[in-house]
């Protein structure tokens, strides 16, 4: 049995209530958790940044190797050489910020421009720029970081570019696929016969009102993208450098001692990695439900 | 009259708006009854209903929770039988002030169950044709192979020979030029037209007791349009079949219907023989039939240049139903007399002339249902 | 006699097709000639209705007068000036006199935008008025095409077809254009309120001064409204003259099939179109092709006429496709025998 009952707000306006009332309560779970975890990682970025750290990142304590967390002084514990453990967690964050940032404004920058001339030009550059995005699109990414990492040095800037170049086709065919969808309508067309110039059909119509959501989601989506390669590349070594403290290395280098019964310096990065990523992943997910109104089937 | 082929008793399909949290009450209450051997044409504006009420009776409604009361009775060859029969045991209605507030339906049990139903019904007593035929004809499949397929599937013919010879005949009796040829022909080689023929001759071939023809002329060209009317005319004369014609072209409608119904909002506005509800001068008609009817420019108009007689307002939303009649927010005919009825008492179909019903307070004869 | 706003000589117009890389590498595409050598002038406040079956390139015509597309060859002269040619840059001044209405009701509506949005932005694209003018100019756009202000704060998603249409018309006069190309204007319209456009349409043309050309299949609405019909088959105007002589004293055959199918839909109709004589005319009809037009004149192979004459040679002659012939009082038509 399936239940249809006339609800009180059946009275016109309900699609213009506000979002939140509108909204699935997962949805808004999802977000409301995306949006803690960007406010954490803000938070520890700013604070790694000025230097405010409960403790000094680098100071080893020989005395006090892999130490659990609670141990009075070290709120999260510390690692094998006795570095505080809440210090590295917060500094590490600089490992993936900037970069990531770079790699999302490649994807998103290059990947509107490649899609705006693919969906807006149309014509030639659409076929060369498809060919361009299949090409890439089917190239292993990692196999390409590594080529990248081998032919120039294991520098995660250079790595990001890649990342960066790599989410170029997924925002490129969502904005040609948007423009498509605006075109069927003639709504491109009208808008020039009506006189607007070409920069504010794109800027404007295209960008702006119809993309700007989806751009978001996708920023936010590739955000999550680039700390799970940086993990991945720690992991093999070919990430951020010790001393240099990120989630990637970290896990990596507790992990030797994790046979010895030491879970916790690997545990509490990779934690910190899986509750980061979901973030994204769910603040994605739920933009995607409420901005684009993709739930509902 | 003859016992009807199809008696459609107060069929009510809702649809419902998660947006709105609302039911749509795309079906609110019809009855129709088509006699054999008669086309009975339903005409209204889009949104009223028409195709929702033949996808009804075609066991055809998906979105949920869909048929929710009201009979449908089919007196195929071998037996009468309601398609919606036992449709109360999976089916819980609310009501308030007289009107369906909400809507229980075991909406899986009930699936199951028309399924037995139309067992053997739908494509062989009820066949259809659609707005857009294309789409309904499969494109990897010359249309000689559908057609076979079908005769094989729902006639007595099942030699592959025979079959085939009587796929190339209904090619010929809708008019296809060189059948033969045509019969190895793939969907997208041909034109609208041709695939409109192709649909007719499937939806004809599996021999059914009532064809619903759903805008079979919608979205065809002037010329091609007039054509397909033409066959439907003539086919109408050869094989006798009984038809259900939708289309929300008035025209069509006068040219084939023998009956009209006219729907507006989900309901039944008038019903009666064609040549009565849309003679010129006829004067029991609905404010609404007269209005569409009017807004068509004639002869004389376009001689004068003179204005046309619009219908002012908008289309009405079936989420919405005003409490009164449907119609009385557009309505140019309410009289001071009537106005409080208009307003909030729904008028009942009353019978205005001898099978001649209207669904408005003008007419005296509404009184009494 | 008033003055030409719109004079188009000889106008054609080709789609090429080129699908995939290697196609395209090789030089290899498929030639549509959906407008093939068209001429015809509209006079400031007039309207002229261009009819034809679908596909036939009424919408192209449309669009590339208004430069909204490349002529492939030909000559448009706006307001006494050659546009043919004119680059995007020098056409921009020029587009707020000519516009179009869309066949799609969503056309020009930003999904995104709300209705009092489209209608600012389309204010302040030529000009920069206040905020109080920008008001004041909505109010009259409203009151124009007779549309509730309540739905200013609407998405056009939010808009039922009647009221997409206004906005639509709305976002169009907000230029104050001379010349509008509507296409279709109603065909997307529930039968109900295609009169109201009609009549919305008109209306505007009489206080604003408007001249049209004005697409459509609705032969009936086509007559009501223009003063001049032309008639189009396959890419090419086969007729054309006052709208009257059109619909009482069609002379090419086709218009006579195009005129007469409406007479048969509406047989059991007293009051329309049941004139003897177009009834008669009654074309096979074959599937009509852009790819492979018939040589000679275009609408041998559907054409009664040629039937009934005994298949006359010069009909299918590949060297004389028949030329529009004046037959007076500016009536033209492209056949042999009419
Ligand atoms: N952008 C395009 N690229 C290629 N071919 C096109 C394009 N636009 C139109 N055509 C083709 O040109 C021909 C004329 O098209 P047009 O849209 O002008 O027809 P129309 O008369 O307006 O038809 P309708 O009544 O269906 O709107 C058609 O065969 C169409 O398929
Ligand atoms: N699957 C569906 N889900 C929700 N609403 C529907 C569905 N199918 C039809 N409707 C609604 O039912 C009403 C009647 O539709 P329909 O019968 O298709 O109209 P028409 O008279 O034009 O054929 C419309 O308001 C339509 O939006
Ligand atoms: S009942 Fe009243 S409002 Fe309804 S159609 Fe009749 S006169 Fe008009
Ligand atoms: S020229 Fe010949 S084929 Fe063409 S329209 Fe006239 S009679 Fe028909
Ligand atoms: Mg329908
Ligand atoms: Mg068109």
């Amino acid at each position: 049995m399936r239940s249809y009952v006339q609800g009180p707000a059946s009275v016109d306006e309900s699609s213009q209530l506000p979002l939140w009332r509108r909204a699935e309560t997962m949805d808004l779970v999802y977000v409301g958790y995306g949006l803690l975890v960007v406010a954490l990682v803000l938070a520890s970025y700013l604070l790694g940044a000025l230097g405010w750290l409960p403790h000094d990142p680098q100071a080893m304590n020989v005395g006090l190797i892999n130490a659990a967390p609670f141990t009075p002084g070290h709120l999260l514990g510390t690692d094998f050489l006795g570095r505080d453990l809440q210090a590295r967690l917060i500094l590490g964050i600089q490992a993936y910020f900037l970069p990531g940032l770079l790699a999302i404004t490649i994807s998103v920058v290059a990947g509107s421009v490649l899609g705006i001339l693919a969906g807006y030009r149309g014509g030639w550059s659409d076929t060369i720029i498809t060919y361009f995005d299949n090409l890439l699109d089917s190239f292993p990414r990692l196999v390409l970081i590594l080529l990248v990492i081998a032919s120039f040095k294991p520098d995660i800037y250079y790595v990001m570019v890649v990342v960066g170049i790599t989410g170029m086709p997924v925002i490129a065919n969502l904005i040609a696929g948007k423009i498509a969808f605006l075109r069927q309508t003639n709504f491109i067309e009208a808008a020039h016969a009506l006189g607007l110039p070409a920069h504010t059909v794109i800027l404007k119509h295209i960008l702006w009102f119809n993309c700007r959501a989806a751009l978001v989601i996708q920023a936010t989506l590739g955000m999550a993208e680039a700390i799970l390669v940086e993990t991945s590349l720690s992991y093999l070594g070919f990430g951020v450098q010790e001393p240099t403290p990120s989630w990637g290395n970290m896990v990596q280098a507790g992990a030797n001692y994790f046979l010895q019964g030491n879970f916790w310096p690997s545990t509490a990065p990779a934690l910190a990695i899986l509750a980061t990523i979901l973030g994204f992943q769910l603040l994605g997910d739920g933009l995607n439900n409420l901005l684009e109104g993709k739930r509902g089937k | 009259m003859d016992a009807p082929l199809l008696a459609i008793e107060n069929l009510r399909t809702y649809f419902y708006s998660r947006a709105r949290r609302a039911l749509i009450r795309s079906v609110d209450g019809v009855s129709l009854h088509v006699a054999p051997g008669e086309t009975l044409g339903i005409v209204g504006e889009s949104g009223s209903g028409k195709s929702v009420t033949a996808l009804s009776a075609a066991g055809l409604v998906s979105a949920a929770p869909g048929v929710i009361g009201g009979r449908i009775e089919l007196r195929s060859r071998q037996a009468r039988r309601n398609l919606l029969d036992g449709l109360e045991r999976y089916v819980r209605v609310k009501e308030r002030d007289g009107r369906i507030m909400a809507v229980e339906k075991d909406d899986r049990g009930w699936r199951r169950r028309a399924e037995t139903l139309m067992k053997g019904v739908r494509g062989k007593e009820i066949a259809m044709i659609f707005q857009n035929p294309r789409s309904a004809l499969n494109p990897y499949s010359t249309i000689g192979a559908q057609l076979v397929e079908t005769i094989r599937l729902h006639t007595s013919v099942k030699g592959e020979g025979e079959a085939r010879e009587r796929a190339i005949q209904w090619l010929e009796r809708v008019r296809i030029d060189s059948p033969r040829l045509r019969f190895d022909n793939f969907p997208f080689g041909m034109s609208g037209g041709m695939c409109q023929r192709a649909m007719i001759a499937m939806a004809l071939s599996a021999e059914p007791s009532l064809l619903i023809a759903d805008e079979p002329t919608t979205g065809l060209d002037a010329t091609i349009q007039s054509r397909i009317v033409d066959l439907l005319a003539q086919l109408k004369i050869e094989t006798g079949i009984t038809t259900l014609l939708i289309s929300h072209d008035i025209s069509v409608i006068q040219r084939l219907a023998d009956r009209i119904a006219v729907m507006y909002g989900g309901t039944v506005v008038e019903t009666g023989r064609a040549a009565e509800v849309l003679a010129p001068q006829a004067q029991l008609r609905h404010p609404y039939t007269a209005a569409l009817l009017a807004s068509v420019p004639s002869a004389e108009a376009i001689r004068r240049k003179s204005y046309l007689q619009a219908i002012e307002g908008e289309v009405l939303d079936t989420i919405d139903v005003p409490r009164g009649c449907r119609f009385y927010g557009r309505c140019n005919r309410v009289t001071e007399a009537i106005r409080e009825n208009c307003a909030s008492l729904e008028p009942p179909l009353g019978e205005v002339a001898p099978g001649h019903k209207v669904r408005c307070w003008l007419y005296p004869a509404s009184g009494k249902a | 006699m008033s003055h030409t706003i719109l004079d188009v000589t000889d106008l054609r117009k080709d789609y090429s097709q080129r699908r995939g890389l290697i196609p395209m590498l090789a030089g290899r595409e498929r030639v549509i000639p959906a407008v093939d050598g068209v001429s015809f002038y509209l006079r400031e406040n007039e309207t002229v209705g261009l009819v034809g079956e679908s596909g036939c390139g009424k919408t192209t015509i449309g669009r590339t007068v208004l430069r909204l597309t490349d002529p492939s060859s030909g000559r448009i002269v706006f307001d006494g000036r050659d546009i043919t040619r004119l680059s995007r840059a020098e056409l921009r001044p020029l587009r707020r006199e000519m516009q179009m209405i869309f066949q799609d009701l969503d056309a020009g509506l930003n999904p995104k935008m709300r209705v009092h949005a489209i209608l600012r932005e389309a204010l302040t694209v030529y000009e920069r008025p206040s905020d109080a003018e920008i008001a004041r100019r909505i109010r009259e756009l409203l009151e124009q095409v007779n549309l509730k202000d309540s739905k200013l704060a609407n998405f056009p998603s939010q808009l039922s077809g009647g009221e997409k249409r206004r906005v639509g018309i709305a976002r169009v006069l907000a230029v104050r254009p001379r010349l509008i190309v509507a296409d279709e204007p109603t065909s997307a319209l529930d039968v109900s309120i295609q009169a109201q456009v009609v009549n919305l349409l008109r209306d505007l043309q009489k206080h604003l001064g408007l001249t049209y050309l004005f697409i459509s299949h609705d032969l009936p609405v086509v007559e009501l409204v223009s003063q001049k019909v032309a008639v189009m088959y396959l890419g090419r105007i086969v007729e054309m003259g006052l709208a009257e002589s059109i619909a009482h004293q069609p002379l090419h055959p086709y218009t006579r099939i195009l005129w007469s199918s409406l007479a048969d839909k509406r047989s059991t109709e007293v009051n329309l179109y049941a004139r003897s004589g177009a009834t008669a005319a009654r074309g096979t009809w074959g599937v009509f092709d852009f790819e492979q037009p018939a040589s000679g004149c275009r609408f041998a192979p559907r054409c009664p006429l040629y039937q009934d004459k005994g298949r006359p040679a010069v009909c299918t002659d590949p060297a004389s496709e028949p030329p529009l012939r004046d037959v007076g009082k500016g009536h033209v038509v492209a056949c042999h025998f009419a």
